[in-house]
Order: structure tokens, then C-alpha cells, then sequence
């Protein structure tokens, strides 16, 4: 627009100055501006009929895989010189190889294609908007269209694969699973003497009480392994999140503990539920299976961190969306008003679980080591401390995660949970 | 192709500009021609903003026109105003093609537009040639009348081009 109006402009200033003048030189020189002029409005272009279709080589990956997407402009209308495609890609979605843009010119019935890879870290991406630009031969008219070639890339988070994690729920569910039950009956964890009852194992009597009182007959009683209900809350909320220079945000770390748990929980046969609580809570139904799992990764490949004046603080946590007395697994780096929501859970008979990434070994990571930047991780830590300790001292179990550290070790070094045939001699890791 | 062509158009803009003003003894005018042929040269090798080319357009064009008006040569003014179009409308192209990442069947392409350009030029040149070699006696009535009439023409001619545009 602003090139056509310049032209116009000095083509007009130079036809007047002319003839005020009675220059017939100054008359000249207006007239290759308007044979250029007339020579664009002459292959002005006409009325775009075009139409696209877009593949991808997979529509669900897990993050950072290459995906190779092809898109195909089939022009229907008359010829088209110069064309600009523009695939508009979403912001985290990034090309690695191949150009998601190309110019060139489509003859009538002739198509286009782009091929490029694309990779991303999470998230699921709608691909919609393609950008055809087309211009006359001299590119001073053009007309642009926005064609809607529909694409849908669900890129899901990694996680790292857990082993057992030691949690005991007040409450658990009828089936057995891997879940101490605090009931007795068959198992492996002795949970005490009773009198012995026709049909138990003869392997179970416990000839030492006998001895001690020989007027009864006893048997040792095993603690029952039941699924339980899980519901874990990832903390979404941005202030709690931290992001450093580079980039790399600490929520990204939360994502990826929370499918590791989803699928540690998952293949247990636990009931498992998700709540993403950030600017709204998301939540996800409790289910079993796979099924559950897929859900599970879809609802946190969508998870992004929110703002809200009514979910800033934990205190709105919606708790009746989990199972009285079943086990909560909250992971989030915590903030210090946190506290009280987290002890009236765990007074409510909650069985609460905290994994917390570690904030501040985060933040002071990204940073140059400076006095300043020492002082202040100190204060920091020691803030952090008191917080966890008095986690600790309400009977919430805590594990301080320093992201650095991979998850699958970090856990198993503070929640894990021993072998059978290790338990049933007493020995704890 | 289309970098040295830019190169060479801008180059004949500069030195038929020069030549007219040498000839009409105005050297100023030629160190100016010169003067801003250099900076269009420096501003398009380090990348500075579209808005250098309609600068460079506009600056060698008041060049041309303020020589017409002092009295220098026409035929040099005439060659200077169709090479600067011609610099103008390569410097353009060539920013189209950089920024558009990937080009298909680039030589066709550029072919295509040289071809354009040089009928559009061409076009221009003969119109301009005739317009110096034909001389019409107007009275100051007509010639006001007849540049009201090229107002209004280019306005419409404008309006069409928006439209055709949107």
C-alpha cells in the first residue's frame, strides 16, 4: 500500500511540477512511474480459488520427536506468479529441518508442497493457519488469504519410569494391589497374632505364643495389599513456577514428575485422578488402565501455568473431588502460604504426599555466582527448610527434589519402597 | 542475477545523473548523485530497512527532477529516473526473495519478473523519449487544466489499485 502510494505520489508531484512548469523533461520523467503503475494494475491478481491439505507423519509423540508434516496448496483458479506459503507454526513449535514457508509461482490446476520436520517440547499444537500471500510479476499489489488446512500434533511429556513408591492411604480399595491395607489377613508385612481359625495356612502358626500361653492357639496375621485411590494435584499456578535465562522453567520438571507418577500409580491398578491447579482447576476424572494413563498425558500435555485471583493460594483446592482418606500426591515447588492448606488436608484424613521441586537450587543454577545471588539462595533455603520441616512435623511425607538430580533416583532414595522377600525379614531400605 | 542487475541499475541511475550534471557544468550534482548511489549500496549490504530503497527512490528522483528544472540534459535525467525504477523494484524483489525462505524454481522466477520489469521499463522509456523528443505549446489554462486531469487520473488509478489489492 505504502509503495503504490509513494509511486502515485512522485509520479503525480512530477506531472504538476510539469505542467505548472511547462517542462515537458519533467513530464517525462513521470511517465515510467506510471508504465510501471499501469503494468502492476494490468497483473493485478484475480480471485484466489486455492485449497490445502496437510499430513503428518504422527499425530501423537512424545516430546522432542521429529515430526514430519507435508503440506499441499492446489491452486484452482487462474495462474498465480508469485505465491508466498506461509505455515503459521505455534510458538513452541520449532522446524528443525526444511522451511514450514516457500515463494514460488502455481500454474492453474498445479499444486504446491512443503515438507519440514518440526519438534516440540509438550503441548498440543492446532495447526489451522497457512498464509498464502500472492503477487503481481512487479510484487505492488497483492492479495492474502488465510486457508484453513486443519492439523492436530499432541506432543506428550517424557517421563522417567518409577519402581514402587511407599504411600499408606487410611483408605483403600477392595481389590489387592501393592498398597499396605492396615488390615489383616494375607500378605506379606507381619501385622499381629490372633487366634487361630480352621483353613489357615499351617505356615502361619506362631508356635512361640503357643509356648508362651498354652491354653489357646495362635497364628500370625499378615497385613493386607490393597489399590487405593490417588489424586495428584499439580501445582500450576505462575507464581509458583520459576523460569530461568535460558528458558528452562521448573514447571516443565512438575509435568514430567507428574506422568511418572500417573504411570508408576497407573500400572500398580491403582485408581489414579489428575487436578492441574493453576488458573482454573483441570481436572481428571479418577479412572484405571491405560486408558486412564492416556488421558492422564493428554490433560498435562495441555497443562500450562495460569493466573487467577481465586486459585493464587491452595486454599480453594477443591478436596471433593478426591476420596475421603485417600492419598494425595501434590507436586509443586510450594510457596510459604501453602502451609495451613496443606496441614487442614492431612488433619481431613488425607494421606497428603509433597513432591517438591526444588526452587531454589533451580533459580540459583541460572545465576552468576555472586555474593549478592550466595546471600540470598541462603536466606532462601533456610525459609525452605522451616517450610518442609513443619510439612514434615504434621505427618506430611515430603521429598525435597533438586531437579537436577533425575526423578526416578531421587525418589527411590527417600520413598521407596523395599523388596517382598526384604520386608519379610524386616529389613527397611 | 537479480543482486548484480540491482548493482548495475543503480550504478547507471548514479552515473547518468552524474553526466547530466557534469554536462550542465553543476558538479555538486553529480557528487550527490554519487553521494546517494553510495549509501543505497550500503544500506541494502548491511541489511538496513525496507524503507532505505524508497528512500534512495525518492532521493534520485528529486535529483533527476530538480536537474530537468535547472536546465540539464533531459535524455540523462530520463535514463537516470528508469535505471533508479529499475534499482527500486530489483532492491525490492530481491528482499521478497531473501525473506521468503524457501524459493522454488528461483532462475524461472527471477526470469519471470526481469522480463516484467524490463516491458514496464521499456514501456516508460519509449513514453519518456517521446514526451522529450515531442514539443506542444500549452497556455497556463490548459496545462492547469490538463494536470487537475492528471490528478484526478492518478487518483482513480490509485483507488483501483487499492481495490484491486484488498
Amino acid at each position: 500500500m505504502w509503495r503504490r502510494l509513494l509511486l502515485s505520489l512522485l509520479a503525480c508531484g512530477l506531472l504538476l511540477w510539469g505542467l505548472l512548469a511547462l517542462n515537458s523533461n519533467l513530464l517525462a520523467l513521470a511517465i515510467p512511474l506510471i508504465a510501471y503503475l499501469g503494468a502492476a494494475l494490468l497483473n493485478a491478481p484475480g480471485e484466489l480459488r486455492l485449497s490445502g491439505v496437510r499430513t503428518l507423519s504422527a499425530d501423537r509423540v512424545s516430546q522432542q520427536t521429529p515430526v514430519t508434516m507435508r503440506l499441499t496448496v492446489s491452486n484452482e483458479g487462474g495462474h498465480l506468479e508469485e505465491v508466498a506459503i506461509e505455515d503459521r507454526l505455534p510458538p513452541r513449535l520449532e522446524s528443525v529441518a526444511g522451511e514450514p514457508r516457500a515463494l514460488t509461482s502455481v500454474p492453474p490446476g498445479d499444486r504446491v508442497t512443503l515438507e519440514y520436520t518440526v519438534r516440540a517440547t509438550r503441548g498440543l499444537f492446532d495447526l489451522s493457519q497457512v498464509q498464502v500471500t500472492v503477487c503481481e510479476p512487479l510484487g505492488l499489489l497483492r492479495r492474502q488469504v488465510t486457508l484453513a488446512v486443519p492439523g492436530r500434533l499432541l506432543v506428550m511429556p517424557t517421563a522417567p519410569r518409577l519402581r514402587q513408591l511407599s504411600v499408606r492411604p487410611r483408605r483403600t480399595l477392595a481389590y489387592a494391589g501393592p498398597v499396605p491395607a492396615r488390615q489383616g489377613g494375607s500378605g506379606v508385612d507381619f501385622f499381629g497374632v490372633r487366634e487361630y481359625q480352621p483353613g489357615d495356612s499351617l505356615r502361619w502358626i506362631n508356635w512361640k505364643a503357643i509356648a508362651r500361653h498354652p491354653t489357646g492357639f495362635f497364628a500370625n496375621e499378615f497385613e493386607q495389599e490393597r489399590i487405593t485411590d490417588v489424586g495428584l494435584i499439580l501445582d500450576a499456578r505462575r507464581r509458583s513456577d520459576r523460569r530461568r535465562a535460558e528458558g528452562e522453567r521448573l514447571f516443565e520438571h512438575a509435568v514430567s514428575a507428574t506422568a511418572a507418577l500417573a504411570q508408576m500409580f497407573l500400572s500398580q491398578g491403582n485408581r489414579v485422578g489428575l487436578l492441574v491447579y493453576g488458573r482454573f482447576p483441570d481436572w481428571t476424572f479418577p479412572g484405571y488402565g491405560k486408558v486412564q494413563h492416556e488421558r492422564i498425558l493428554r490433560a498435562l500435555a495441555q497443562a500450562e501455568t495460569g493466573e487467577s485471583m481465586v486459585f493464587e493460594r491452595l486454599e480453594n483446592l477443591p478436596t471433593r473431588f478426591f476420596p475421603a482418606r485417600s492419598q494425595l500426591v501434590i507436586i509443586s515447588p510450594l510457596c510459604a502460604d501453602d502451609l495451613p492448606t496443606l496441614v487442614r488436608l492431612r488433619a481431613h484424613g488425607y494421606h497428603v504426599l509433597v513432591i517438591s521441586p526444588d526452587p531454589v537450587s533451580f533459580e540459583v543454577g541460572g545465576l552468576e555466582p555472586q555474593p549478592e545471588v550466595t546471600l540470598a539462595a541462603r536466606i532462601a533455603r533456610i525459609e525452605r527448610t522451616i517450610l518442609l520441616r513443619r510439612l514434615l512435623e504434621a505427618g506430611i511425607q515430603v521429598l525435597d527434589w533438586a531437579v537436577e538430580r533425575p526423578f526416578d533416583l531421587a525418589v527411590h532414595a527417600a520413598l521407596g519402597r523395599s523388596p517382598q522377600w526384604f520386608r519379610a525379614v524386616g529389613v527397611r531400605p | 542475477m537479480t543482486g548484480r542487475l540491482w548493482l548495475l541499475a543503480l550504478i547507471v541511475a548514479a552515473t547518468a545523473l552524474a553526466v547530466g550534471y557534469v554536462l550542465g557544468g553543476a558538479w555538486p550534482g553529480a557528487l550527490t548523485a554519487s553521494a546517494v548511489a553510495g549509501l543505497w549500496w550500503l544500506a541494502r549490504r548491511r541489511r538496513w530497512g525496507d524503507w532505505t530503497a524508497d528512500l534512495g527512490l525518492v532521493s534520485l528522483f528529486g535529483a533527476a527532477a530538480f536537474g530537468a528544472q535547472m536546465g540539464m540534459a533531459g535524455g540523462w535525467m530520463l535514463v537516470s529516473a528508469l535505471a533508479a525504477l529499475g534499482a527500486w523494484d530489483l532492491d525490492r524483489f530481491a528482499r521478497r526473495l531473501e525473506g521468503a525462505g524457501r524459493v522454488m524454481d528461483r532462475r524461472a522466477m527471477e526470469e519471470r519478473h526481469l522480463r516484467r520489469l524490463a516491458l514496464a521499463l521499456g514501456v516508460g522509456a519509449v513514453g519518456g523519449g517521446a514526451a522529450l523528443a515531442l514539443r506542444v505549446r500549452l497556455s497556463l489554462g490548459v496545462a492547469i487544466l490538463l494536470g487537475l486531469l492528471a490528478v484526478i487520473g492518478l487518483s482513480v488509478a490509485v483507488r483501483l489499485l487499492r481495490r484491486e489489492s484488498d
